[in-house]
């Protein structure tokens, strides 16, 4: 994602610069509310994670310490958390949509293929009916871009398991999904 | 349709696709052209929230949280009447259940079982009340400070929500948010968010825990939740929680971690969605469960 390069001093922030660190916010606010958004799906919760973690910076101003980039360091931080928001979090949230699997079919077949919002809506029901556990690797997997084996260590389950889960996971989408997907591929 | 949109969105990144995943290559294509949506986060609005918050860096943050207060006691023997001379006092006991008592003021408090609170009929110049065991209050915001009286230690507030307990040798008062005053006639301690305070009643000593387990005030939430937490911890927690004992068959298995939350509800679903985690067996013998496998 396009992104501006700006030299900012970090030890500026350091020593309770406000200017600066709002600098910091500015040009990498969006870049990284959209980087997590990626990741946890959801355009309030990444807004969410990515103020967190500007807010974090600035209370541990002091204690952090960066030894590669300053923009690479606030990446991984999101990451890190966008990663825990869907190890903690997601499995609490109880699924808001109450939608049948027929029901998002029947949907699919008739949304406009040149609405992307409508496609997202849909992609999102079909992963909403996945059973919790099952979509919490799923998403571990897709979007935090865990490695199996790393879902399997986390998740304190074999890597057999993982695989199992993933697998029904995309067999079930794909059903859910045919219509939108034989619609698409026309 | 499927070019514009793979042109547009064909860098993205979405996990780790592995030869056996290529079948669903179509799948991959549906979420990569709904992952790029027109997600504009507003960065001027997300700067005057996180501005606000900023400076000065900790006072402010306090002040904006919901004040929300955890006060765990030990024993205590009612002893303050004398407080409450001018008006009628109205005790309430628990029993087995939990019990919901709204006070005059409009406060409330979730009495936890096996407790009693005291309070009078209408406040008078204080907003004083007793308790003996546990409750978890939700204080009105008021000009008269709101205080609690177990054993020989006070808790005094002015508008927060906190939780009081009774066990046998000590007092304590965890705040999870807000400020709240807390001692005895020698000494006392303001504790703020995230604070334990105790009192060791055969020591009278007053200490201080930056830490303090959150899981003590699951009984209000209905939810433990551990995060990176040995097993030895948690079975600690959920001993003195369902007040019974729980053995590992050997001391490895408490080095294993849990994470996740786990409703309070039944000890025996909890101990199973444990051990299938941790691939350890459940066994229950003589009303005494017992995790046993290999250890972490």
């Amino acid at each position: 994602m396009p992104e501006k390069i700006l030299d900012i001093n970090f030890e500026k922030i350091k020593r309770g610069d406000l200017g600066t660190y709002e600098l910091l916010f500015k040009s990498h606010y969006a870049a990284i509310s959209r980087y997590a958004n990626k990741i946890v799906r959801d355009p309030v919760v990444a807004e969410e994670i990515a103020q967190e973690i500007f807010l974090y910076i600035w209370e541990k101003r002091e204690q952090i310490t960066i030894t590669g980039s300053l923009t690479s360091y606030i990446y991984s931080a999101t990451k890190n958390k966008c990663i825990n928001w869907l190890k903690l979090e997601l499995p609490r949230i109880q699924s808001t949509l109450d939608v049948s699997d027929t029901d998002i079919m029947e949907q699919a077949s008739e949304i406009n293929l040149d609405r992307n919002d409508e496609i997202k809506k849909i992609v999102n029901a079909a992963i909403e009916t996945l059973p919790k556990k099952c979509k919490e690797i799923f998403m571990l997997s897709r979007y935090g871009g865990l490695t199996y084996e790393e879902i399997a260590e986390d998740m304190n389950l074999s890597k057999k398991t993982v695989e199992n889960q993933m697998g029904i996971a995309l067999k079930k989408l794909r059903e859910i999904l045919k219509p939108l997907l034989r619609r698409i591929n026309d | 349709m499927k070019s514009k949109h793979l042109s547009t969105y064909g860098h993205l990144r979405y996990g780790n696709v592995s030869d056996e995943e290529n079948v669903d290559k179509d799948i991959c294509l549906l979420f990569e052209l709904t992952d790029a949506t027109d997600f504009k986060p507003d960065t001027e609005k997300a700067w005057n929230t996180v501005r606000s918050q900023v400076k000065p860096a900790t006072y402010v943050y306090w002040l904006r949280i919901a004040a929300m207060i955890v006060v765990i006691f030990g024993i205590g023997i009612i002893s303050y009447t004398s407080f409450f001379q001018n008006s009628e006092m109205i005790i309430v006991a628990s029993g087995n259940l939990t019990k919901d008592v709204i006070l005059p003021d409009g406060s409330s408090v979730l009495l936890n079982a096996n407790s009693t609170l005291e309070y009078p009929e209408e406040f008078g110049a204080k907003r004083s009340v007793n308790l003996a065991g546990e409750g978890y209050f939700d204080v009105e915001k008021g000009r008269k400070s709101f205080r609690i009286h177990v054993g020989n230690s006070q808790v005094t507030v002015l508008g927060t929500q906190f939780n009081v307990k009774e066990t046998n040798d000590e007092i304590s008062v965890l705040v999870t948010s807000g400020t709240v005053r807390f001692g005895n006639a020698e000494r006392s301690i303001d504790l703020v968010s995230g604070q334990e305070g105790k009192i060791i009643i055969d020591r009278n000593t007053l200490q201080l825990n930056h830490t303090p387990d959150l899981n003590k005030i699951a009984w209000v939430t209905g939810e433990f939740d551990f995060k990176n937490t040995r097993l030895s911890e948690v079975i600690s927690t959920l001993e003195s929680h369902f007040e019974t004992s729980i053995s590992l068959s050997n001391t490895s298995i408490g080095k294993c971690e849990v994470t996740g939350s786990f409703d309070t509800k039944d000890l025996k679903t909890i101990l199973q969605d444990i051990c299938t985690v941790l691939d350890l067996k459940l066994e229950y013998r003589k009303k005494q469960y017992t995790l046993k496998g290999k250890g972490c």
